[in-house]
């Protein structure tokens, strides 16, 4: 039977979890929503700024790094998105081959620059090994990974809901022709959001690290789970990938403690069971995509 | 619309055959007179390599191809193999078993190589073993642990020339019980490997009189150890027996260390492969081990092997040879040697001028024999465990041996063995 | 057809002069099973699925099963492996079918994914990642030929060859037939469909069946040829090989596309990992560059170029419909 101190560190676990894969999420439906595209090479940007804050980490520091990669990593996007702009309005199915050729060939550049081997990446000393909390203990890298994860969700919040551009950004996913028509240039908010996106992709790869270790292949499991999170909360809907990314956290840390072996079945058995009873998602809106 | 389709593609049959037959020619012939080319310039002794560059086991996978390559050329510079050149042929299995069979047919089929080495995982070893057999082409193991292919799976064409589960357990469990304490915590990984391991280890606590306070299972994909920890500090155990492998073990340690769960009890990881631990360092590769080797042993002809290899490779990942190079060397080297006794590239030949043979330049203390009945390497074991940064004199001085093994000791019985072998008539000829 | 099918008869005795071997060519017409029935799904009905290579995994483990601790013997262990194929096809498409476009892809991404993970979860049953080896491929009795050994490459070949030629001739029948110019009509626009009557739901569910039973029957065959079942060809890296050798040869615009597809699909994995250890790259990038440059596929290439004004441009008809629909909506 398991203590309380087991199911805390679970459920704290969980949420940690959660919240990465709402990041994740929300960076891959944020493309998905304004260009339509299923962008496969999210995970291995995810593992690419793991990667970028190994390489910069000895020369800047931490807390640099944490800035810097994940600005590399939309860089990068920037350049996808010109090739990927050429598969808007198409079949949808040429947008999501082209990042899948991407994802592909990306992996192998990071096999190529830092080798097939694992790498692991230590976190700030004050950081560094668990703190106790009456019965339970903690890692103190999980809850900054938590803070950070919580401040960075806010400021998208913000971005999308109380700033002009962000009220544009929604739009423009369902009205191309009328942000044309307020004036915006559609093509440059477009690479914005693409390497809004994937940036999100690689800060979440850089605060992973520590916790998971880096290898080429990273990314294939990471992707994996905002797929889910995108079925499980609706597409187009913040709100809907926050509580996506956090029941699946949760489903995925509570499953570690009854049945371990299940703990990414359950996910899949969480995302049919709530595609029976709400075929859009928990919180999803109608959009442009199921025409 | 579909109407008009449907004629255009009834009218295009034939044409379409031209142009989709003179497209296929052209990308498959671009092959086709490269190859033909290099068929033509003698005929050398082709070996075939199966060896990881990336998946799981990529940095071993290549550790392993540096020990077959520096074999093969030493080879070659005393004037081949009766007296004609050695040629590998290396294909990057990715750690997976279907594109290790797919590669393997390839390179019998198309490059028609003459032997085959190679796999670390004991999911690619066993299948290729099978392939092999079925075509009569001698297989060396060069680095798997799996049990089965010297047992269940065993095959007159297949040679085994790592240490496996049972040896791992069987070596460490009278070291660990009577150096490091008696109740045993154990984490398995849940798949086919870790749980040989795991049941190795269970019948070897009866003989060692060890009691087992607890298990839990380490499911593939698991990123998050907090459980498997926190377990262990309620159970306080002397020794955490952990069968896991790969990018699991590597985040095991990383939160372990993190957790400050590496002094809860002594931890003990009976396969450690050294191209893994370079990537922990020596902080987080805490704990004890078995190996077969390491590049720091005293032992006849080891220095000189150690700085031929240190030469040859010197821009390499890990250019020091290890326990997996060491193999991957060996195994090569006395393959070449086999086919020079034999005097034939003949498999019948081969085979039995390697079954009962004995290996004393193995640099190490005790020679190796190469069991006939098994096919396994019966080799000697090294209990060991990971430097203090304080003692190390590089950075690849990470292992400290400890107590050794000698193989009569540490190789199952015969009366253990499993394997019912096809025999050597009952093998399709292959080769000469 | 007859061309093709000469081809293959005499391809075995072609291949050592290109460099290739047997065994490739029995890849080629397994492949080409697989990403014929796929392109029901992909060229005919514009259905996007992403997740087909756990179709043609799972196959291989339910022969494998079935032949191991079941039934034994060779043409039952195939059969179930079609059938159960199938089943499990009839089970997604019950999610599935209802959607189109992307919703559509992503939801069979994930449930490609989950037969991936189930394959793992379910070790005993499959072996895990060691594969499901030790198969056997029993000999067959041939009328007039007596008892045919299928060991060898060669003998397999033509067994192979036997149901290439059948699926490739049961395809063409279906695709010409009244069922194949209804889901022509739903890759068109399913609300017309709709409208006329058609129960769009009912047919998609009904060719996304019939695409995993293709995938069943080259499943099973693949997993004959190598003597075992694995997880590999489950993974989504594999599910979109199979979108690309359509694509690359022309799924949207010819029924022979997959075909041409495979071959050069496979006959350049081969050439590109002979040339280098980082052929994924090339790969990968090749996949790009087809996308921008050639997404009609070479046979489609050869069509516009030869009959322009025939030519049916599926990314035109897409933007013409994407902005009709939006003209429709902005008005209140």
């Amino acid at each position: 039977m398991p203590d309380i101190a087991e199911l805390t560190t679970h459920l704290l676990n969980g949420v940690v979890l959660g919240l990465l894969y709402a990041i994740i999420a929300l960076g891959f439906m944020l493309i998905l929503g304004t260009m339509e595209v299923i962008n496969f090479s999210h995970g291995v940007l995810f593992a690419l700024g793991g990667y970028l804050a190994l390489a910069l980490q000895p020369h800047v520091g931490w807390w640099a790094a944490l800035v810097l990669a994940p600005l590399g990593v939309g860089a990068v996007g920037l350049v996808l998105e010109l090739g990927v702009r050429r598969t808007y309005g198409r079949d949808p199915l040429f947008g999501l081959l082209f990042t899948f050729g991407a994802a592909l060939a990306l992996e192998e550049i990071i096999r190529i620059v830092w080798g097939p081997r694992g790498y692991t990446i230590s976190v700030p000393d004050f950081v560094s090994g668990p703190f106790h909390l009456g019965f339970l203990f903690y890692s103190k890298y999980r809850v900054l990974v938590a803070v950070l994860a919580v401040l960075l969700l806010a400021l998208v919040w913000w971005f999308l809901e109380k700033t002009p551009y962000g009220a544009v950004v929604k739009a423009g996913a369902h009205d191309g022709e009328m942000v044309r028509a307020l004036g915006i240039n559609l093509t440059r908010m477009r690479s914005l959001v693409f390497a809004l996106g994937t940036a999100m992709a690689g800060l979440a790869g850089v605060i992973a690290a520590p916790m998971w270790s880096l290898k080429p292949t990273i990314g294939a499991e990471a992707v994996m789970p905002a797929f889910i999170v995108v079925v499980i909360g609706g597409i187009g809907s913040f709100g809907g990938a926050v509580l996506g990314g956090l029941m699946l956290g949760l489903a995925s840390g509570l499953s570690n403690l009854i049945v371990p072996r299940g703990s990414i079945l359950v996910m899949y058995v969480l995302m049919t069971v709530v595609l029976l009873l709400r075929p859009r998602g928990l919180m999803g809106q109608k959009s442009m995509l199921e025409l | 619309m579909a109407h008009k389709s449907t004629t255009m593609r009834n009218g295009l049959t034939r044409r379409q055959l031209l142009t989709g037959a003179a497209a296929f020619g052209a990308a498959v012939g671009l092959i086709g007179p490269w190859r033909r080319a290099r068929a033509q310039s003698g005929k050398p002794i082709l070996i075939g390599l199966t060896c990881d560059a990336s998946g799981t086991f990529a940095d071993s996978g290549q550790a392993d191809r540096r020990g077959m390559i520096l074999a093969i050329e030493e080879a070659n510079a005393k004037g081949g193999v009766l007296g004609r050149k050695v040629e590998p042929r290396w294909e990057d299995t990715e750690t997976d078993a279907s594109v290790a069979v797919r590669k393997a047919q390839r390179l019998i089929e198309r490059d028609r190589i003459d032997f085959m080495i190679g796999a670390l995982s004991s999911g690619v070893a066993a299948p290729l073993s099978d392939l092999a057999q079925r075509h009569g082409i001698i297989y060396f193991n060069s680095n798997s642990s799996a049990d089965t292919v010297t047992n269940e799976k065993c095959h007159r064409t297949n040679f085994v020339w790592d240490a496996n589960n049972w040896m791992f357990a069987n070596a460490l469990g009278p070291l660990v019980a009577k150096n490091l304490g008696t109740k045993w915590f154990i984490l398995t990984h849940d798949y086919v490997w870790g749980k040989n391991a795991t049941a190795a280890t269970r019948e070897n606590m009866k003989k060692v009189s060890a009691d087992e306070l607890g298990e839990l299972m380490v499911p593939q994909g698991t990123r998050d150890f907090s459980a498997q920890l926190l377990r262990i500090r309620s159970a306080k155990p002397q020794v955490v027996i952990a069968n896991v492998a790969g990018i699991e073990q590597t985040a095991l340690r990383e939160q372990a260390y993190e957790f400050g769960a590496d002094k809860d009890a002594a931890w003990v990881f009976p396969q450690q492969d050294f191209p893994d631990m370079v990537t922990l360092g020596p902080k987080k590769a805490f704990g004890y081990f078995c190996t077969t080797w390491h590049y720091t042993v005293d032992a006849p002809g080891s220095k000189e092997f150690v700085a031929n290899f240190r030469k040859r490779w010197a821009g390499a990942p890990i250019p020091v040879p290890d326990n997996v190079s060491c193999n991957g060397y060996l195994a090569m080297r006395e393959m070449l040697r086999a086919i020079e006794r034999a005097g034939t590239t003949r498999n019948h030949d081969v085979i039995k001028a390697l079954e009962g043979h004995v290996i004393k330049d193995n640099f190490r203390k005790y020679p190796s024999t190469i069991r006939p009945w098994d096919h396994l390497v019966g080799q000697m074991l090294t209990l060991a465990k990971t430097k203090r940064e304080t003692d190390m004199k590089e950075k690849w001085d990470m292992i400290e041996m400890i107590a050794e093994i000698p193989p009569e000791v540490a190789a199952p019985p015969q009366s253990l063995s499993k394997c019912k072998m096809e025999a050597i008539a009952d093998t399709p000829v292959y080769g000469g | 057809m007859l061309g093709v099918f000469a081809l293959f008869l005499v391809l075995p005795a072609l291949l050592p002069w290109i460099g290739g071997y047997t065994y490739l060519g029995t890849e080629v017409m397994i492949w080409a099973i697989f990403a014929l029935g796929y392109n029901l799904l992909l060229g005919y009905t514009g259905l996007p699925a992403f997740g087909h290579g756990a179709f043609f995994g799972m196959a291989g483990y339910f022969l494998a099963v079935s032949q191991k601790w079941w039934t034994g013997g060779l043409w039952l262990p195939l059969l179930i492996g079609v059938l159960g194929t199938a089943l499990c096809g009839a089970f997604v498409a019950l999610f599935v079918a209802r959607r189109r476009g992307i919703y559509f892809s992503l939801l069979t991404i994930a449930f490609g994914v989950m037969f991936w993970f189930l394959v793992f979860v379910l070790d005993t049953w499959t072996g895990g990642e060691d594969g499901l080896t030790g198969l056997l491929r029993p000999a067959i009795a041939v009328p007039g030929l007596g008892a045919v050994a299928l060991r060898d490459n060669l003998p397999f070949y033509y067994f192979v060859y036997g149901f290439f030629v059948l699926s490739t001739v049961l395809l063409w029948r279906i695709v010409h037939s009244p069922f194949g110019q209804v889901i022509g009509a739903i890759k068109q626009s399913e609300t017309r469909a709709r409208a006329v009557g058609y129960d769009t739901t009912l047919y998609k569910g009904a060719v996304f069946t019939l695409s995993c039973a293709f995938a069943g029957l080259a499943g099973g065959l693949y997993s004959l040829a190598r003597f075992g079942a694995f997880a590999e060809p489950m993974s989504l890296q594999q599910s979109g090989n199979v979108v690309l050798m359509c694509l690359i040869g022309g799924g949207f615009a010819s029924f022979y596309g997959p075909i041409l597809g495979v071959a050069v699909f496979l006959a350049l994995r081969d050439f590109f990992s002979t040339v280098t250890d980082h052929w994924m790259l090339l790969y990968g990038l090749l996949f790009m560059a087809i996308i921008l440059f050639l997404p009609e596929g070479i046979l489609g290439l050869v069509q516009r170029v030869r009959r322009p004004a025939d030519f049916h441009d599926t990314g035109t008809a897409e933007a013409a419909r994407a902005a009709e629909t939006t003209a429709h909506r902005s008005k209140p």
